[in-house]
């Protein structure tokens, strides 16, 4: 395997892990506007909690992979790239500033206009990272071209698609009959937006991915998700729902970004063009290696811990006959 | 102002910003950790409870950093277009395992915080060493990249453009190790001083009088941190400083607006800028060229010895000051608190001694502030020292005028929600049925 297709791997598994948690968060803005939803404040406690904004790492990991690895295309691409990815750090602020507020203010009764505008970031987000990728694809700065319109179609459903689903995993003892057609609404979305749309817009404006045998395999992948979204609609096995929308959503990403090799900007800039990182692309798989032996446990760990209840009795140090000082002090 | 000058003044905005966060980031686990441990030894059930309300506020500032660093990133993605041409080739490979010390310290803090009640003592305890790995192991990282722009190693230049590139040889330049270790130790000391100042706060206004004994014996604990770390800080910044004299001489020459190359240096300890000179600054003779070489008749080289466009802008005097004055200061208040608990319990508990230790946090975090500029100002007018302009490091593109102004707005909007989430954090919960 060459360095670069290492190099150019590395931030796409990153990209692929950021995509699965982000939308959860994401998407929980979204579900907060829906009547109905709001009765199950623990849930929606769990999909706002700050133990998403991990995910947020995978996000910086991409980003400064991508930016070192393929340094040789910053001179090139900053100047169209600026404009999206300033906006998409101002609605970043501002969503987290307005997340802060709202998740640790005691008003109960929260502003409506600050509700709206954390909502509207929320999408914001992904729609102008969507431009982004949209031009990777392209290689047409366009903010409404025929691609960036069904890469934000995308977006859309994947974000509302992964917060329906975790959703659903939460729900998936009892029947709620509201949540289910919101996940299969989105879902419905997204198979269209990926079966129909982006081919068509492929053909238009990505003749490569149209042309790739890639394209082939993200309609047996759609097909095949398809088929196991319908089995899955009874109650029972609604559990698997959300590893099998996320292993949908990475997917479509894979293929997409397999439809695009060589090219990092379409007819543009190739991934080898940009190459960079030849000097320390097999440090940096080392330091994954050693990395994982850290950190692989420690999101098992998290995993376990989170379907865990608490037994605190068992663990405070009083219970545990570690505690000696009495708390006269107050 | 000019393209570059507005590309520098947003991208130094969003680290002045950053660098906030990413102190306590770095600092906040080793105190969280401490107390835990502390209360596990001791068998205090009191420093527990103080362990989980410090983890309180490292989410929250946890929260609002992963998101200033994820600006940071794309912003150097974007704004630094020919600097990210050439560092990346060299200087990638600490940028890179970043983000796995980052992932390393995210996940750990999740775990941390899930399990106070899921986990034995012990075990729960275990889970803030990789975050402080995590946090430590970051934030050496990314100051290896700030010292490479330093003193940068590592390649050959052939046609403007890096050849024979030995990424650890870049990564442990001359620079590593007193910009690391300086960086990381005061980081831990205006942590402890800026949680000291809060007890110290509260101590003084009598905000819990029943907690009073309490909060004196945090404090107590804090100071001595506050001593220790800062103490090795201290000398930490006098190896810097030699470091600076003999690998940037024009840097330290601008710090103390010292023109002429000679032997006996004076130190100028304070006074103002007039013309290029200091004016009413109090001179100790020698002091510099010992601060220098470690040598009272050590040789200082002078400013003229600099063609005027090489040189760093003189206000970096003031920095410097603010830094070499205020830094021992603190230190000294927290050992004089440790002194006044030791032998007049009264003094320590003097509304001026406590009013004066309530300040060290913020002068704390001045001191991060005022070190960091005057490392990345000092390097001017380089990006990287003695190989890229600054002025050709930054991108070209007008619309930074249009959008620029914006992330400082956000920015200062984002401290000041975070610091109501603080209190709002920190503040018991009102219960049901008490009036308003």
């Amino acid at each position: 395997m060459s360095e670069v297709v290492i190099a150019a791997i590395l931030p796409a598994i990153s990209l692929a892990i950021y995509l699965v948690f982000a939308p959860i968060e994401f998407g929980a803005s979204f579900l907060r506007q829906i009547p109905g939803i709001l009765n199950k404040p623990s849930h929606l406690h769990d999909a706002l909690s700050p133990i998403w904004k991990v995910s947020n790492v995978f996000l910086i990991f991409t980003l400064t992979g991508v930016a070192f690895f393929f340094s040789k295309a910053t001179p090139i691409v900053y100047n169209f790239l600026l404009i999206p990815f300033i906006c998409a750090m101002l609605a970043f602020l501002v969503r987290t500033t307005l997340y802060v507020y709202m998740f640790y203010s005691r008003d109960e009764k929260q502003n409506k206009l600050f509700d709206t505008v954390f909502t509207i970031s929320n999408f914001a987000v992904p729609l102008f990272f969507g431009t982004v990728i949209a031009y990777l694809l392209s290689g047409k700065m366009e903010w409404l071209s025929l691609t960036a319109m069904v890469v934000y179609l995308l977006v859309i459903f994947s974000t509302i698609l992964g917060v329906s689903t975790f959703y659903l995993r939460y729900q998936s003892e009892r029947s709620n009959k509201k949540l289910q057609a919101i996940a299969d609404g989105a879902f419905l979305g997204y198979i269209t937006t990926v079966g129909v749309l982006f081919p068509w817009a492929a053909k238009f404006e990505m003749q490569h991915i149209y042309s790739s045998k890639a394209v082939i395999a993200l309609f047996i992948i759609v097909i095949l998700f398809a088929i196991t979204w319908f089995i899955m609609r009874g109650k029972e096995l609604q559990k698997y729902m959300w590893p099998a929308v996320n292993i949908a959503v990475v997917a479509v990403l894979i293929t997409i970004l397999c439809a695009q090799w060589p090219w990092l900007v379409y007819a543009s800039i190739s991934f080898q063009q940009a190459f960079n990182g030849g000097a320390y692309v097999w440090h940096i798989v080392t330091g994954l290696a050693i990395s994982l032996v850290l950190i692989a446990p420690g999101f098992v760990l998290l995993y376990k811990l989170m379907k865990e209840q608490p037994v605190s009795k068992a663990t405070s140090l009083k219970a545990a006959g570690l505690d000696r000082k009495d708390t006269k002090e107050g | 102002m000019t393209i570059e000058h507005a590309y520098r003044v947003f991208m130094g905005d969003s680290l002045g910003f950053h660098i906030i966060f990413a102190l306590f980031g770095v600092g906040l686990p080793v105190l969280v950790s401490l107390a835990e441990l502390y209360s596990i030894v001791k068998k205090n059930e009191k420093a527990r409870d103080t362990a989980k309300v410090w983890t309180k506020i490292m989410v929250v500032l946890a929260l609002s950093g992963v998101v200033s660093g994820t600006i940071i990133s794309m912003q150097f993605s974007t704004m630094w277009p020919a600097f990210m041409d050439f560092a990346g080739e060299v200087i990638g490979l600490p940028f890179v395992l970043e983000g796995y010390a980052f992932t390393l310290e995210a996940i750990f803090l999740a775990v941390y915080v899930i399990s106070w009640d899921k986990l034995k003592p012990w075990a729960h305890w275990l889970c803030s060493l990789p975050i402080i790995i995590g946090a430590v192991g970051s934030a050496f990282f990314i100051t290896t990249v700030n010292s490479f722009m330093q003193s940068p190693q590592g390649f050959t230049l052939q046609d403007g453009k890096p050849v024979n590139i030995e990424p650890f040889t870049a990564m442990f330049n001359p620079a590593t190790f007193t910009m690391v270790t300086h960086s990381i130790m005061g980081y831990l000391t205006v942590v402890a001083a800026a949680f000291l100042a809060a007890y110290a706060f509260m101590v003084w206004r009598n905000k819990k009088p029943g907690s009073r004994s309490h909060y004196l014996r945090v404090m107590d604990k804090l100071a001595i941190l506050v001593v220790i770390f800062g103490a090795i800080t201290v000398i930490l910044g006098d190896a810097s400083a030699k470091h600076v004299a003999k690998h940037q001489p024009a840097k330290l020459a601008a710090m103390e607006v010292h023109y002429e190359t000679q032997r006996n240096a004076p130190l100028q300890v304070g006074g103002i800028l007039k013309d290029g000179h200091l004016v009413g600054s109090i001179e100790i003779p020698g002091a510099l060229s010992f601060l220098a070489t470690g040598s009272f008749n050590g040789e200082v080289k002078g400013l003229n010895e600099f063609a005027v466009k090489e040189r760093p802008p003189l206000y970096i005097h003031y920095l410097f000051m603010f830094k070499v004055i205020m830094g021992p200061l603190i230190v000294a208040l927290a050992a004089g608190y440790l002194a006044a608990r030791r032998w007049r319990k009264n003094w320590a508990e003097n509304k001026y001694l406590l009013m004066a230790l309530s300040t060290t946090g913020i002068i704390g975090v001045l001191i991060v502030e005022a070190g960091w500029m005057l490392a990345e100002i000092g390097r001017q007018p380089y990006i990287i020292y003695g190989v890229m302009r600054t002025a050709d490091a930054a991108g070209d593109s007008k619309a930074i005028f249009t959008f620029g102004p914006l992330f400082p707005l956000a920015f200062i909007v984002l401290f000041i929600v975070t610091a109501f989430a603080l209190r709002w954090q920190l503040k018991p919960a009102p219960k049901k049925g008490d009036k308003q």
